[in-house]
């Protein structure tokens, strides 16, 4: 792939504790992940599935290696970005397994919440949020709480959330884990649309092995190291 | 966007009822501050009224409210002979209960001399006293209307005019008498004590000319404290002027009311904290997720922090007002006097966004330590 990686993780690692109590969550993990793909993140539970992402998504301080986020070296040794939060604010996406909408603010301002937290004014994060509604077919629930909402509604109000930033790496923990297979379906092959149309790197924590095929990529953990690297549908 | 205000809307029952809750804490804390405030006015009403500039009362006693002080009829006229004294008035304080309307009723009845100080200020309605028996001036919370008659001891009285807020310092409504009439009412026994009296002492004869204080008022240019020290010199004699009369009132008559209302009142403030802090504090908790979720997404640390201030400023402010409001409603059936002034609303409602701040610390602490790593976690 000519592409540079959005996602480069070199030799990462991340341990809890010290001594006899010591853990290894990530034993040495490289993995690159390309602009408009897709890729899997499977394994059994414990295996470091979620650190990885907490790592990627900056809110984990590895112990060591390399992370670089678009082309910006982020960690080396040490973090190398003092504000985290506004690199994940402008850079990456998250979508959650409980879709996480705050509940108190209906469809569009969850939607607009993010673009006003990276400095929009309230007019244009509201134009924003309604154009990534309607793009993702949900525009007719705009003013919708999220209780009122469907499971599927709820996910793509929460992927236009995730987009609301144009950021180029989308961090999904579980996104399926809620709908059945059908709608799981829909939701990576949304996903996917987003990524190639956005070109942005998806990474996608699952267990859901009915859509593994829908991946670019899968990588598979266990106990910390990297087992595998399965290209798919790429 | 606000936040808070979307959170409040999103739970506006739970947050609406913990106001009303609030509110009538809050509401008892501005009554409590009324109730002094009234209970001092009151007790600084009637030496307000008297328009005296000193008071001349018995040697060695602080009287005639905080302590008893007796006096010779005559005092009046040593006094008034004095340079510098514009005008001087005997006067005579008693605790009288009296039937009126089939109910007993507590009354304190003032015995002053006509034309002079110590006499019934402004009447609201009717006239002064003009007659020398049996005329009577009574403050309206007596519940007296004019023309009405009422017995005291063994006299009955006529009411000819009416007074407004003037109560003593214990509460009890106001009545204005002749000295003459009071003097009576205070030492003329009821006639098998007189006759058992005048049978135990053949011969001794009992004055009823005494008075409990003179009242003056000074010529222009006079200092009080000055001839108050004069008066002093003469040994039976003591002298206050009218502010230490007023200290005297507020602080030594009325002291122990003042801390027990303080007391309650910082007790009031202090469960008002408390309940702010826990709601806040159950309100943070229960928005956990939400917070990790918006710390996730890169919101910074003083918009979460704003999240729960302004909740807690919110429910302060609204219940601090409907406690006010209630207040104003109300305030008219309370047994006692209450007064609400602007200062002392404006000083409780800084404290009150002062108990906000503090209230919101522990919802603040909880929500900065929040993990944004929670958000993923299921």
């Amino acid at each position: 792939m000519s592409e540079a990686p959005v996602v480069e993780v070199r030799n990462i690692s991340k341990h809890f504790g010290e001594g006899p109590t010591r853990v290894d969550a990530l034993r040495d993990v490289s993995l690159d992940v390309f602009p408009a793909t897709v890729v899997g993140l499977r394994g059994p539970s414990g295996s470091g599935k979620s650190t990885l992402l907490n790592v990627i998504g900056c809110i984990l301080e590895p112990s060591s290696g390399r992370l670089s986020l678009s082309g910006e070296i982020v960690y080396d040794q040490k973090w190398l970005r003092r504000d985290l939060r506004r690199l994940r604010l402008e850079k990456i996406g998250f979508i959650f397994q409980a879709h996480n909408l705050l509940p108190f603010l209906n469809a569009w301002e969850n939607v607009a919440i993010a673009n006003i937290l990276a400095g929009a004014a309230p007019a244009a994060a509201k134009r924003r949020a309604e154009e990534l509604l309607s793009y993702l077919q949900v525009d007719h629930r705009k003013d919708a709480l999220p209780a009122q909402l469907s499971g599927g509604e709820a996910q793509r109000v929460a992927i236009a959330r995730a987009l609301a930033n144009d950021p180029r790496i989308i961090l999904a923990d579980e996104p399926t884990a809620a709908l059945d297979s059908q709608r799981a379906r829909i939701v990576i092959d949304l996903l996917r649309k987003v990524a190639i149309e956005h070109r942005a790197a998806v990474i996608v924590v699952t267990h859901d092995s009915k859509i593994f095929d829908r991946f670019d990529h899968i990588f598979s953990l266990r106990d910390g190291a990297l087992e595998s690297d399965v290209g798919l549908a790429a | 966007m606000n936040l808070a205000l979307k959170d409040i809307k999103h739970n506006l029952g739970r947050f609406l009822l913990t106001c009303v809750g609030l509110s009538l804490l809050l509401g008892i804390v501005l009554a409590m501050v009324g109730i002094y405030r009234g209970l001092i006015d009151e007790a600084l009403g009637l030496a307000r009224a008297a328009r005296a500039q000193v008071w001349v009362v018995e040697g060695g006693t602080r009287g005639p409210f905080a302590e008893a002080s007796r006096l010779p009829g005559d005092t009046r006229e040593a006094i008034a002979a004095q340079w510098g004294v514009a005008a001087a008035g005997s006067v005579a304080y008693q605790n009288v209960e009296a039937r009126h309307r089939g109910e007993i009723r507590r009354f304190l009845v003032v015995g002053a001399e006509i034309a002079r100080p110590g006499g019934a200020p402004a009447v609201v309605e009717g006239r002064p006293i003009l007659r020398s028996r049996y005329e009577l001036v009574a403050d309206r919370r007596a519940g007296l209307s004019l023309g009405e008659q009422i017995k005291l001891g063994r006299d009955t009285f006529t009411v000819v005019g009416l007074t407004e807020n003037l109560v003593g310092s214990g509460g009890d409504p106001v009545l204005f008498i002749t000295l003459r009439d009071a003097q009576r009412l205070q030492f003329t026994s009821e006639p098998a004590a007189a006759r058992r009296e005048a049978a135990r002492s053949p011969g001794a004869t009992a004055t009823s000319d005494t008075v409990n204080a003179v009242l003056v008022q000074l010529l222009p240019g006079i200092d009080p404290k000055a001839f108050a020290q004069s008066v002093a010199r003469w040994k039976h004699l003591a002298a206050l002027t009218h502010e230490e009369q007023e200290t005297v009132l507020s602080r030594s008559v009325v002291e122990r009311a003042r801390r027990q209302i303080g007391l309650f009142t910082s007790l009031l403030l202090v469960v008002s904290t408390v309940i702010i802090g826990l709601i806040i504090y159950t309100l943070t908790l229960d928005k956990k997720k939400s917070i990790a979720t918006l710390k996730l997404i890169g919101a910074p640390d003083t918009r979460i922090v704003g999240l729960i201030v302004q909740q807690a400023l919110a429910m302060g402010i609204i219940s601090f007002v409907v406690g006010l409001g209630l207040i104003h409603l109300v305030h008219g059936y309370f047994p006692r006097r209450l007064l609400l002034e602007a200062a002392d609303a404006a000083a409780l409602f800084g404290i009150v966004v002062l108990v906000c701040l503090l209230a919101s610390a522990l919802g603040v602490r909880v929500a900065l330590k929040i993990d944004p790593a929670t958000a993923l976690a299921g």
